[in-house]
Protein backbone atom coordinates (compact mmCIF):
# COMPACT_ATOMS: atom_id res chain seq x y z
CA UNK A 1 0.00 0.00 0.00
CA UNK A 2 1.21 3.38 -0.98
CA UNK A 3 0.47 7.29 0.04
CA UNK A 4 -2.97 8.12 -1.70
CA UNK A 5 -3.52 4.99 -2.71
CA UNK A 6 -7.56 4.56 -2.36
CA UNK A 7 -9.33 1.49 -0.39
CA UNK A 8 -11.65 -0.80 -2.78
CA UNK A 9 -14.85 1.27 -2.40
CA UNK A 10 -18.24 -0.37 -0.72
CA UNK A 11 -21.73 -0.10 -1.86
CA UNK A 12 -24.15 -0.54 0.46
CA UNK A 13 -27.64 -1.91 0.34
CA UNK A 14 -30.53 1.00 0.71
CA UNK A 15 -31.11 2.07 4.09
CA UNK A 16 -34.75 0.39 4.92
CA UNK A 17 -37.37 0.41 7.75
CA UNK A 18 -36.11 -3.27 7.93
CA UNK A 19 -32.73 -2.69 8.12
CA UNK A 20 -33.15 -0.44 11.18
CA UNK A 21 -34.93 -2.28 13.13
CA UNK A 22 -32.91 -5.16 12.37
CA UNK A 23 -29.61 -3.10 13.35
CA UNK A 24 -31.41 -1.55 16.61
CA UNK A 25 -32.43 -5.44 17.39
CA UNK A 26 -28.16 -6.48 16.97
CA UNK A 27 -26.84 -3.45 18.33
CA UNK A 28 -29.25 -3.55 21.25
CA UNK A 29 -29.75 0.56 20.47
CA UNK A 30 -33.55 0.80 20.38
CA UNK A 31 -33.45 4.53 20.06
CA UNK A 32 -37.13 5.37 18.11
CA UNK A 33 -35.70 7.85 16.44
CA UNK A 34 -34.48 4.76 14.40
CA UNK A 35 -37.23 2.77 14.14
CA UNK A 36 -40.21 5.35 14.35
CA UNK A 37 -41.53 8.15 12.31
CA UNK A 38 -43.31 10.24 14.42
CA UNK A 39 -40.31 10.02 17.45
CA UNK A 40 -38.17 11.02 14.27
CA UNK A 41 -40.65 13.74 13.05
CA UNK A 42 -40.58 15.33 16.34
CA UNK A 43 -37.11 16.12 16.49
CA UNK A 44 -37.31 17.60 13.40
CA UNK A 45 -36.20 14.82 10.37
CA UNK A 46 -38.13 13.81 7.60
CA UNK A 47 -38.88 10.36 8.71
CA UNK A 48 -36.59 7.84 10.72
CA UNK A 49 -32.59 8.16 10.19
CA UNK A 50 -30.40 5.51 10.25
CA UNK A 51 -28.16 4.71 13.18
CA UNK A 52 -24.44 6.68 12.69
CA UNK A 53 -23.25 3.21 13.55
CA UNK A 54 -24.78 1.50 11.33
CA UNK A 55 -23.02 3.59 8.92
CA UNK A 56 -19.95 3.34 10.77
CA UNK A 57 -20.11 -0.11 11.00
CA UNK A 58 -20.51 -0.72 6.86
CA UNK A 59 -17.35 1.75 6.76
CA UNK A 60 -15.48 -0.98 9.45
CA UNK A 61 -16.56 -3.81 7.46
CA UNK A 62 -15.05 -1.43 4.09
CA UNK A 63 -11.51 -1.42 6.00
CA UNK A 64 -11.86 -4.99 6.63
CA UNK A 65 -12.65 -5.97 3.03
CA UNK A 66 -10.21 -3.53 1.84
CA UNK A 67 -6.93 -4.46 4.20
CA UNK A 68 -7.26 -8.17 4.47
CA UNK A 69 -5.00 -9.18 6.81
CA UNK A 70 -4.07 -5.89 8.51
CA UNK A 71 -4.98 -5.18 12.23
CA UNK A 72 -6.85 -2.18 12.59
CA UNK A 73 -4.76 -0.53 15.82
CA UNK A 74 -7.68 2.80 15.80
CA UNK A 75 -10.56 3.71 13.80
CA UNK A 76 -12.14 7.53 14.49
CA UNK A 77 -15.62 8.91 12.64
CA UNK A 78 -17.41 12.50 12.96
CA UNK A 79 -21.09 11.97 11.69
CA UNK A 80 -21.28 14.85 9.54
CA UNK A 81 -25.28 14.72 8.33
CA UNK A 82 -28.11 11.97 8.81
CA UNK A 83 -28.75 9.26 6.47
CA UNK A 84 -31.75 8.71 5.69
CA UNK A 85 -34.27 5.98 4.32
CA UNK A 86 -33.72 5.21 0.48
CA UNK A 87 -29.82 6.21 0.83
CA UNK A 88 -27.53 4.26 -0.76
CA UNK A 89 -23.91 4.66 1.15
CA UNK A 90 -20.87 4.09 -0.73
CA UNK A 91 -17.72 3.81 1.75
CA UNK A 92 -14.38 4.62 0.06
CA UNK A 93 -10.94 5.78 2.12
CA UNK A 94 -7.31 6.84 1.04
CA UNK A 95 -3.96 5.72 2.75
CA UNK A 96 -2.38 8.97 3.52
CA UNK A 97 0.82 8.48 6.05
CA UNK A 98 2.81 5.20 6.34
CA UNK A 99 5.29 4.77 9.19
CA UNK A 100 6.66 1.10 8.56
CA UNK A 101 4.40 -1.48 9.21
CA UNK A 102 1.96 1.18 10.23
CA UNK A 103 -0.67 2.58 7.77
CA UNK A 104 -2.64 6.14 7.99
CA UNK A 105 -5.80 6.57 6.43
CA UNK A 106 -8.92 8.70 5.76
CA UNK A 107 -12.25 6.91 5.32
CA UNK A 108 -15.81 8.07 4.29
CA UNK A 109 -19.53 7.46 3.44
CA UNK A 110 -21.51 9.46 1.18
CA UNK A 111 -24.92 9.23 -0.74
CA UNK A 112 -25.59 9.01 -4.37
CA UNK A 113 -26.19 12.50 -4.53
CA UNK A 114 -22.46 12.88 -2.81
CA UNK A 115 -23.87 13.66 0.43
CA UNK A 116 -20.67 13.34 2.94
CA UNK A 117 -22.07 11.39 5.69
CA UNK A 118 -19.53 10.29 7.50
CA UNK A 119 -15.66 11.36 7.74
CA UNK A 120 -12.96 9.52 9.51
CA UNK A 121 -9.40 8.60 9.93
CA UNK A 122 -7.99 5.13 10.56
CA UNK A 123 -4.57 3.76 11.45
CA UNK A 124 -3.64 -0.08 10.75
CA UNK A 125 -0.45 -2.06 10.74
CA UNK A 126 0.28 -4.43 8.35
CA UNK B 1 -27.23 9.60 41.53
CA UNK B 2 -29.80 12.55 40.41
CA UNK B 3 -27.43 15.73 40.24
CA UNK B 4 -28.93 18.56 38.53
CA UNK B 5 -28.07 22.36 38.07
CA UNK B 6 -30.60 25.45 38.10
CA UNK B 7 -31.73 24.69 34.44
CA UNK B 8 -31.85 20.70 34.66
CA UNK B 9 -28.92 21.04 31.40
CA UNK B 10 -26.23 19.06 31.59
CA UNK B 11 -23.36 21.34 33.14
CA UNK B 12 -19.55 21.25 33.39
CA UNK B 13 -19.65 19.95 37.19
CA UNK B 14 -20.93 16.20 35.24
CA UNK B 15 -17.21 16.23 34.21
CA UNK B 16 -15.53 12.94 35.95
CA UNK B 17 -19.00 11.85 36.66
CA UNK B 18 -18.27 7.65 35.88
CA UNK B 19 -21.10 5.83 35.11
CA UNK B 20 -22.08 2.95 36.72
CA UNK B 21 -19.32 -0.15 35.64
CA UNK B 22 -21.27 -3.16 33.30
CA UNK B 23 -21.16 -6.54 32.40
CA UNK B 24 -22.52 -8.14 29.56
CA UNK B 25 -22.18 -11.25 27.84
CA UNK B 26 -21.22 -11.58 24.40
CA UNK B 27 -22.38 -14.98 22.48
CA UNK B 28 -21.24 -16.28 19.48
CA UNK B 29 -24.95 -15.92 18.24
CA UNK B 30 -24.88 -11.84 18.97
CA UNK B 31 -21.27 -11.58 16.89
CA UNK B 32 -22.34 -13.43 14.24
CA UNK B 33 -25.95 -11.50 14.26
CA UNK B 34 -24.39 -8.20 14.39
CA UNK B 35 -21.57 -9.07 11.45
CA UNK B 36 -24.85 -10.49 8.99
CA UNK B 37 -27.15 -7.35 9.65
CA UNK B 38 -23.22 -5.03 8.36
CA UNK B 39 -24.10 -7.42 5.13
CA UNK B 40 -21.26 -10.01 5.46
CA UNK B 41 -22.36 -13.12 7.79
CA UNK B 42 -18.19 -13.62 7.43
CA UNK B 43 -17.23 -10.69 8.93
CA UNK B 44 -15.01 -11.71 11.71
CA UNK B 45 -14.36 -9.36 14.81
CA UNK B 46 -16.41 -6.34 13.30
CA UNK B 47 -14.52 -2.97 14.11
CA UNK B 48 -17.58 -1.53 15.52
CA UNK B 49 -19.05 -4.12 17.82
CA UNK B 50 -17.97 -2.62 20.82
CA UNK B 51 -20.87 -0.66 20.48
CA UNK B 52 -23.45 -3.42 22.06
CA UNK B 53 -21.81 -2.17 25.02
CA UNK B 54 -21.71 1.32 24.55
CA UNK B 55 -24.09 4.30 25.54
CA UNK B 56 -26.76 3.76 23.07
CA UNK B 57 -27.38 0.15 24.34
CA UNK B 58 -26.89 0.87 28.17
CA UNK B 59 -30.54 2.05 29.41
CA UNK B 60 -28.70 2.77 33.09
CA UNK B 61 -26.21 5.38 31.22
CA UNK B 62 -28.71 6.40 29.00
CA UNK B 63 -31.13 6.85 32.35
CA UNK B 64 -27.85 8.71 34.65
CA UNK B 65 -27.46 11.08 31.20
CA UNK B 66 -31.08 12.03 31.52
CA UNK B 67 -30.79 12.67 34.87
CA UNK B 68 -27.91 14.82 34.77
CA UNK B 69 -30.20 17.06 32.13
CA UNK B 70 -29.02 15.17 28.73
CA UNK B 71 -32.29 13.23 27.35
CA UNK B 72 -32.44 10.60 24.61
CA UNK B 73 -34.33 12.62 22.59
CA UNK B 74 -32.20 15.54 22.46
CA UNK B 75 -29.61 13.80 21.77
CA UNK B 76 -27.34 12.70 18.06
CA UNK B 77 -24.47 10.97 18.08
CA UNK B 78 -21.54 13.28 17.03
CA UNK B 79 -17.89 11.22 17.33
CA UNK B 80 -16.88 7.87 17.60
CA UNK B 81 -13.33 6.47 18.39
CA UNK B 82 -12.04 3.18 18.86
CA UNK B 83 -8.41 2.24 19.77
CA UNK B 84 -8.12 -2.10 19.46
CA UNK B 85 -5.94 -4.18 21.68
CA UNK B 86 -7.27 -7.17 21.59
CA UNK B 87 -10.37 -8.87 19.68
CA UNK B 88 -14.00 -8.40 21.62
CA UNK B 89 -14.55 -12.51 21.94
CA UNK B 90 -17.59 -13.98 23.22
CA UNK B 91 -17.50 -14.20 26.89
CA UNK B 92 -17.71 -11.79 29.15
CA UNK B 93 -17.03 -7.73 28.61
CA UNK B 94 -16.74 -5.61 31.41
CA UNK B 95 -17.79 -1.79 29.79
CA UNK B 96 -16.70 1.15 31.94
CA UNK B 97 -17.71 4.99 30.91
CA UNK B 98 -16.65 8.40 32.53
CA UNK B 99 -17.77 11.65 31.18
CA UNK B 100 -14.31 13.37 30.47
CA UNK B 101 -15.45 16.79 28.55
CA UNK B 102 -18.90 18.37 29.03
CA UNK B 103 -18.40 21.72 26.60
CA UNK B 104 -21.14 24.41 25.46
CA UNK B 105 -21.03 25.66 21.76
CA UNK B 106 -23.50 28.03 19.47
CA UNK B 107 -24.12 25.89 16.15
CA UNK B 108 -25.95 27.33 13.61
CA UNK B 109 -29.01 25.10 14.77
CA UNK B 110 -28.33 26.80 18.39
CA UNK B 111 -26.99 26.09 21.81
CA UNK B 112 -25.80 22.54 21.95
CA UNK B 113 -23.49 20.59 24.76
CA UNK B 114 -21.05 18.41 23.39
CA UNK B 115 -20.61 15.33 26.07
CA UNK B 116 -17.52 13.21 25.52
CA UNK B 117 -17.90 9.31 27.30
CA UNK B 118 -14.35 7.44 27.68
CA UNK B 119 -15.24 3.90 27.65
CA UNK B 120 -12.96 0.42 28.57
CA UNK B 121 -14.24 -2.38 27.54
CA UNK B 122 -12.73 -5.65 28.92
CA UNK B 123 -12.92 -8.97 29.27
CA UNK B 124 -13.61 -10.93 32.41
CA UNK B 125 -9.82 -11.77 33.24
CA UNK B 126 -9.93 -7.86 33.45
CA UNK B 127 -8.19 -7.61 30.12
CA UNK B 128 -8.60 -4.27 28.10
CA UNK B 129 -9.26 -5.49 24.93
CA UNK B 130 -11.14 -1.68 23.45
CA UNK B 131 -10.79 1.69 24.30
CA UNK B 132 -13.56 4.00 23.04
CA UNK B 133 -14.83 7.94 23.33
CA UNK B 134 -18.11 8.99 22.23
CA UNK B 135 -19.10 12.64 21.44
CA UNK B 136 -22.48 13.29 22.05
CA UNK B 137 -24.54 16.56 20.30
CA UNK B 138 -26.95 17.42 23.25
CA UNK B 139 -29.42 19.96 21.47
CA UNK B 140 -30.51 22.25 24.65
Amino acid sequence: MHIGETLTALTCPPITRELLRAYAEASGDHNPLHTDSATAQAAGQPDVIAHGMLVMGFVGRMLRLALPGAQLRRFGVRFRAPTYLGDELTCGGRITAREGDLLHGEVWATAANGDLKLAGTFEASL
Amino acid sequence: MVARNENHRIHHMHQGTILPSTAYTLTEERLQAFATVLGDSELRDPPTVATCFGVWANPAWLNALRDMGAPLEQMLHGEEEYRYHQPLRPGTIIAEATITDVREKIAQSGPLTLLTLTLRFSDGAGLLCVEGRTVIVVKR
